[in-house]
């Protein structure tokens, strides 16, 4: 990483947000602005090829809804990535808290706020144990969150097996809320994206996370806890992917123990796409943002162009790796 | 001379004796033919150490747990057999293959496969058969493989069926139709042709088939788009157990619910739960228990059975059961949902 660890945490690295410059170096060309200029093409072209169906109102409507729930997890992934690290186990977490939030109220008979609490507070103590074993049982992140990965999503399965059906409408009422004609998923998302951007590029507690990712041996000297906030960094993904995964439970009504299988990887190419980097010390939360945007926004032009589901996968593939290959290439060039 | 011509002459106790010894013979014969063949003598012989195999791709589905593994181990209690459920909880086939040739390396009495990928499972089904294990598919079928039996949907036939809801539902109206499902796996698409077969001479248009990853929230998220995509669409039909829920979410959100005719594979809760709204029309539901519960059986009896083709049946490639065994199908629609809630 190009980032300095001898920066005092006040002024964050390069790469953050919260970097200050004139007009043209904050719009010079980086990932981020890569992926803004493909989305804005991806949007033309679209709506010059589908003029009827894909710049409308509903079709907005559904984009957002489709892409709001991975946009909630993936604001906990960009913390953690800014830190150096990731978590495989966000997908089963999503199936593992809407199960056990399912079960507490429909099998335990638990009040729906109180089994909604549980759920998040489940969620969190999951996030809490990956945290854990990789920042004081030192065990890398990627073994660790792929072991609690299979655990959780074992527990999923155990305690929900074929899904969890007739939820109360105390508790679907909140997934399926409307409000200014936009879902609650899509609300949700934008209010952690508000909160998440603000956090990791204007508070002083969030922004010593790009310290960490940049250099973790020379943040621990300068007195930051790193693994203190590797810990909190982990919780706080569990909390988010819980909260996704009840808000989806909610949403559709069952509590499936297959839900979010294969999440992890989307949202950690979204993060990647939007700027952040595995090694850490990069990433903001509007870029993820806007990477989640690319990726929903590719499914959805490739289903209206009638291209067989394997062409999503080459697209968002090849974007992924000629946007961090140009980025690399731009960064030589400096 | 004496005792030569009494040889030469047996007595007519000599002729009792020898009858009377003939007679225990035979009675000691049949006796044991009785005790190797099966029925309710062989009900009582130990078999516990007999140990058959299921494995399958993603074993810890919710669906196999829910009817494949309990209709086993009924099936492994009635015959007094030892079972063992194994297999990757993902989707991983070099991870499925590498274990499959693992379990047959242990030489068990029998292996029942879950053949997610039919060519990739030729090799080593072929391989344990050779080394004198029985191996049958359940579920998804190799049909170019070794494989003594399969015992399963027929998953042309149950698009067929799929086909026929959607057209009754439909009663005459032409447009779009989609489909959903795991469109790399060979059940699914010989699910798709069985579906367009009959769609399609209904006079309406089948699109291609889309990927939900055996999802639910990806059901969703591609029905949603298909629903804008398509301005014409009226019917979209799920081939997998997660399609169903997502499209029905999807057209529940799009206030498509009776516009856009919705059916499916397999009738879990979640399903039967849209059906009731309405959201689903008709749900076409799997005998999934008679997989596992016939598939043991089978392998038992290809071990047991005393019915006898030739005077070798293995070199010559008989086998005391049939091919292929399909366990048929059933539909719920809203008519006949309540039963089925009621059993959930």
């Amino acid at each position: 990483m190009s980032d300095t660890p001898t920066r005092t945490p006040a002024s964050p690295p390069a790469g953050s947000s919260g970097q200050r410059g004139s007009f043209a170096s904050r719009f010079r060309l980086t990932r981020e602005t890569i992926l803004i200029i493909l989305t804005l093409a991806a949007i033309i072209g679209a709506t010059l090829a589908f003029p009827r169906s894909f710049p409308t109102y509903a079709n907005l409507s559904a984009l957002l809804r489709n892409m709001a729930l991975d946009g909630v997890m993936a604001c906990g992934m960009v913390v953690l990535m800014v830190s150096g690290v990731f978590d495989l186990s966000v997908g089963s977490l999503f199936s593992m808290t809407g199960v056990l939030t399912g079960w507490l109220m429909t099998r335990a008979g638990l009040p729906v706020p109180l089994a909604i609490l549980a759920g998040l507070g489940l969620a969190a103590l999951a996030g809490t144990l990956n945290g854990f074993v990789v920042a004081k049982v030192r065990v890398n992140a990627l073994i660790a969150t792929l072991g609690t990965m299979q655990v959780f999503r074992g527990i999923a399965v155990l305690v929900g097996g074929p899904g969890i059906a007739n939820l109360p409408p105390a508790y679907t009422g909140l997934g399926q809320a409307e409000w200014l004609g936009l879902q609650a998923p899509i609300w949700l998302m934008l209010a952690v994206v508000i909160v998440g951007q603000f956090c990791l590029a204007k508070t002083r507690f969030f922004r010593k996370y790009y310290y960490v990712g940049a250099n973790a041996k020379a943040a621990h000297l300068s007195g930051i806890p790193v693994d203190r906030m590797l810990i909190v960094g982990f919780t706080l993904m569990g909390l988010l992917a819980g909260l996704a995964g009840m808000t989806f439970a909610a949403r559709v009504g069952t509590a499936s123990s297959t839900a979010g299988d294969g999440a992890e990887l989307r949202i950690i190419t979204a993060v990647i796409l939007g700027g952040a980097s595995l090694t850490g010390g990069r990433g903001t939360v509007w870029g993820t943002l806007v990477g989640v945007l690319f990726i929903a926004l590719i499914n959805n032009v490739m289903i209206f162009a009638r291209l067989s589901p394997e062409w999503q996968s080459i697209v968002i593939g090849s974007v992924l790796v000629i946007a961090v290959a140009l980025d690399r290439f731009l960064a030589r060039r400096k | 001379m004496k005792q030569n011509s009494k040889n030469s002459h047996p007595s007519r106790r000599d002729w009792l004796k020898t009858l009377a010894l003939a007679g225990g013979a035979t009675c000691l014969t049949s006796c044991e033919q009785r005790t190797a063949s099966p029925g309710p003598a062989a009900a009582k012989a130990d078999y516990s150490n007999e140990e058959y195999v299921w494995i399958s791709p993603n074993a810890n589905l919710p669906l196999y747990k829910a009817h494949d593994h309990p209709a086993l181990e009924l099936a492994a209690k009635e015959l007094g057999v030892k079972v063992t459920i194994t297999g990757p909880s993902t989707t991983d086939m070099p991870g499925f293959l590498t274990m499959l040739e693992t379990v047959a390396a242990r030489r068990p009495a029998g292996i029942l496969v879950n053949a997610w990928d039919p060519a990739a499972s030729i090799g080593p089904i072929g391989k344990a058969l050779e080394a004198g294990i029985p191996v049958i598919t359940v579920d998804a079928d190799a049909p170019a493989s070794k494989r003594i039996t399969f015992v399963g949907t027929n998953w042309y036939d149950l698009g067929v069926r799929q086909g026929e809801a959607m057209v009754k539902a439909l009663a005459g109206r032409k447009g779009k139709i989609a489909m959903l499902g795991m469109t790399d796996q060979y059940i699914d698409q010989q699910a798709f042709a069985g579906f367009r077969s009959v769609v399609e001479k209904a006079g309406c248009t089948v699109l291609e088939p889309q990927h939900d990853r055996g999802d639910q929230a990806t059901a969703a998220r591609v029905a949603s788009t298909l629903i804008q995509a398509t301005p014409d669409l009226v019917g979209i039909a799920g081939f997998d157990s997660e399609s169903g829920p997502g499209i029905g979410v999807a057209v529940k959100e799009a206030a498509k619910a009776g516009k856009i005719i919705v059916t499916c594979v397999d009738a879990e809760p979640a399903h039967l739960q849209l059906i009731k709204e309405g959201v689903i029309t008709a749900a076409v539901g799997q005998k999934r228990e008679l997989f596992t519960y016939l598939g043991l059986k089978v392998l038992f009896d290809l071990n047991h059975s005393p019915v006898r083709f030739t005077a070798d049946d293995k070199k010559a490639g008989m086998y005391p059961a049939p091919e292929v065994i399909h366990t048929g199908t059933y539909t719920v629609t809203r008519e006949n949902v309540d039963a089925f809630l009621k059993r959930s």
